[in-house]
């Protein structure tokens, strides 16, 4: 049916999506697309509505106004738990264990979603492998550390075999040698794997040096999208990190 | 030597701890601390007596029947209530046993009302009615059985974790694909069914329904207790905590009768919640390991 479209689309597409919480602008007509393979970073001071983007894409949100699309199809209206289905894993920056489930259970959930019980187990311990828990895997998750739940976060994002991963600061909080691994594992996901990935991430450098591309928010509003070179010389990202005059 | 009393203690501790089963499956994993379990228990019986006395259907058939109605009626009350969390789901799950009851008593052309239905006892497995109490005990042994096996299966299962990670954090759940309403409604509807079964043993077992017999709060509560005393969330719970109350009960209720059984039975409860507040077997578990 798509046989005469002459470019590929874009896994995702994201387009005008607006998000109001009463007279707040949260998210104000935000438009960019992710490609397979790419590792786009979502960056802005805090407020700027990048959270709130997020909980829009993997719907948690829903948005007032804008159309989200994800491999050719709209997901506009369709709950979280289908757009988990659909191949979109996210991550919580305010992290979100199971916490009367084990590291190894928490994952299962997710690796449930899409295989038998036995299998979902081998998949769920391999990806707790993969991220580097695998000494952790069967203590309870309540009992874990900040920096232990955060790569949690980043497994149970994994266990929904996703095309599309939402990361939300799983940086913050590591010592320099883990975010290097951890910018190994990213960039291993998305040039190895294939998969897409949106990175809001405050450490600048570890995201100037992993990200292809570089998207700004500020007060809900996209004010640049480029290169991570061109963006950090950009005027307007500057004041908006920085602060201009009048604030 | 076993006398009838005796035996009828038994059945009821067998009974009591399917019925609490029942619950667990919703509460203990799923989260849904639900008040209206008698409402299921209630519609359970009072499908069979009804069909029974005056259509002179089966109790068989009528226990099917009991079954599709107490389900249908489970999905419409709750869907609006899984919109609501904690205390509040409670509190609106109260509701509709004491909704029900005010209906059996008033709507006298079918329950006649507060007088209350007598199930005529035509022994025979075909009318599910025995001469001999060791027949009851078998089948409310089956049933806890059943229960017992479905809970086990569940534990830590597809829908045991699905369930436990829409308790624990449901945003999270959905994050995992995991869609709340549906496994909410999935446990809610196998629980309501085996508890109408559960109403259907004492309709075909007591042989006489009246509104608070089978309606009353106090079963929803004293359903929910078993699990809190014996261990919310594991499969044995059920079983041990009515394994403990139900004789206490009844032994109290023979030698002591009203207040002091009252007393001793509150001074037990008490006990348990603050020695084990995860009940008697999270304690052991906890104690001896997994």
């Amino acid at each position: 049916m798509s046989a005469d479209r002459s470019a590929p689309q874009p896994l995702l597409q994201i387009n005008a999506v607006v998000r109001r919480f009463g007279g707040l602008v949260a998210v104000n007509e935000v438009s960019f697309d992710v490609a397979a393979g790419e590792i786009v970073g979502l960056i802005g001071p805090n407020g700027a509505g990048k959270t709130t983007l997020f909980d829009i894409l993997s719907g948690h949100t829903k948005s007032n106004a804008g159309r989200v699309s994800f491999a050719g199809r709209d997901l506009t209206n369709l709950p979280a738990a289908r757009r988990a289905r659909a191949g979109i894993g996210r991550t919580f920056q305010i992290v979100k264990p199971l916490t009367s489930l084990t590291v190894h259970e928490n994952v299962m959930v997710g690796a449930l979603l899409h295989n038998p019980q036995r299998v979902a187990r081998e998949k769920a311990a391999a990806i707790v492998e993969r991220v580097g828990m695998a000494d952790l895997l069967n203590r309870p998750a309540g009992s874990l550390t900040l920096e232990s739940r955060k790569r949690m976060e980043l497994a149970r994002a994994l266990s929904v075999e996703p095309r599309l991963l939402l990361l939300d600061e799983i940086l913050a909080g590591l010592n320099p040698s883990e975010v290097n691994e951890s910018l190994d594992l990213i960039r291993g996901f998305a040039k190895t794997d294939g998969l897409a990935v949106i990175m809001i991430e405050h450490i600048l450098h570890a995201v100037m040096s992993l990200a292809d591309r570089i998207v700004v928010l500020d007060y809900g509003v996209k004010i640049a999208e480029g290169l991570p070179a061109d963006v950090v010389r950009d005027p307007k990202v500057i004041a908006a990190y920085l602060g201009s005059d009048e604030e | 030597m076993i006398n009838d009393y005796y035996l009828n203690i038994v059945v009821m501790t067998f009974l009591w701890a399917a019925l609490s089963g029942c619950w667990n499956l919703m509460a203990g994993y799923g989260g849904l601390v639900s008040l209206g379990q008698s409402a299921f228990f209630g519609i359970g019986a009072y499908t069979t007596a009804v069909l029974y006395t005056t259509f002179g259907l089966s109790p068989w058939l009528g226990m099917l029947a009991g079954v599709v109605v107490t389900t249908s009626t489970a999905v419409l009350i709750s869907w609006p209530c899984f919109r609501l969390r904690g205390a509040f789901f409670s509190l609106a799950t109260m509701v509709f046993p004491i909704v029900l009851e005010i209906v059996a008593n008033n709507w006298k052309d079918v329950t006649r009302g507060s007088s209350g239905i007598a199930m005529a006892f035509k022994p025979g497995l075909a009318n599910f009615m025995f001469d001999s109490r060791w027949a009851y005990m078998a089948a409310a042994f089956v049933l806890m059985m059943v229960v017992y096996g479905i809970t086990r299966w569940m534990h830590r299962g597809r829908l045991g974790l699905y369930l436990i990670a829409v308790r624990d954090d449901q945003a999270a759940a959905e994050s995992m694909g995991v869609e709340p309403v549906k496994v909410k409604m999935l446990v809610t509807v196998i629980s309501a069914a085996l508890t109408s079964v559960g109403g259907f043993l004492y309709a075909q077992y007591i042989l006489f329904l009246d509104p608070p017999s089978v309606f009353s709060i106090n079963i929803s509560v004293q359903i929910a207790l078993f699990s809190l005393i014996g261990g919310l969330g594991t499969p044995l719970g059920p079983i041990v905590g009515s394994l403990i109350m139900t004789p206490l009960d009844g032994v109290l209720s023979a030698y002591l009768g009203g207040g002091p059984r009252l007393l001793i039975y509150g001074a037990v409860l008490l006990g348990v919640v603050l020695i084990a507040p995860q009940g008697v077997v999270g304690a052991f578990k906890a104690r001896f390991g997994r």
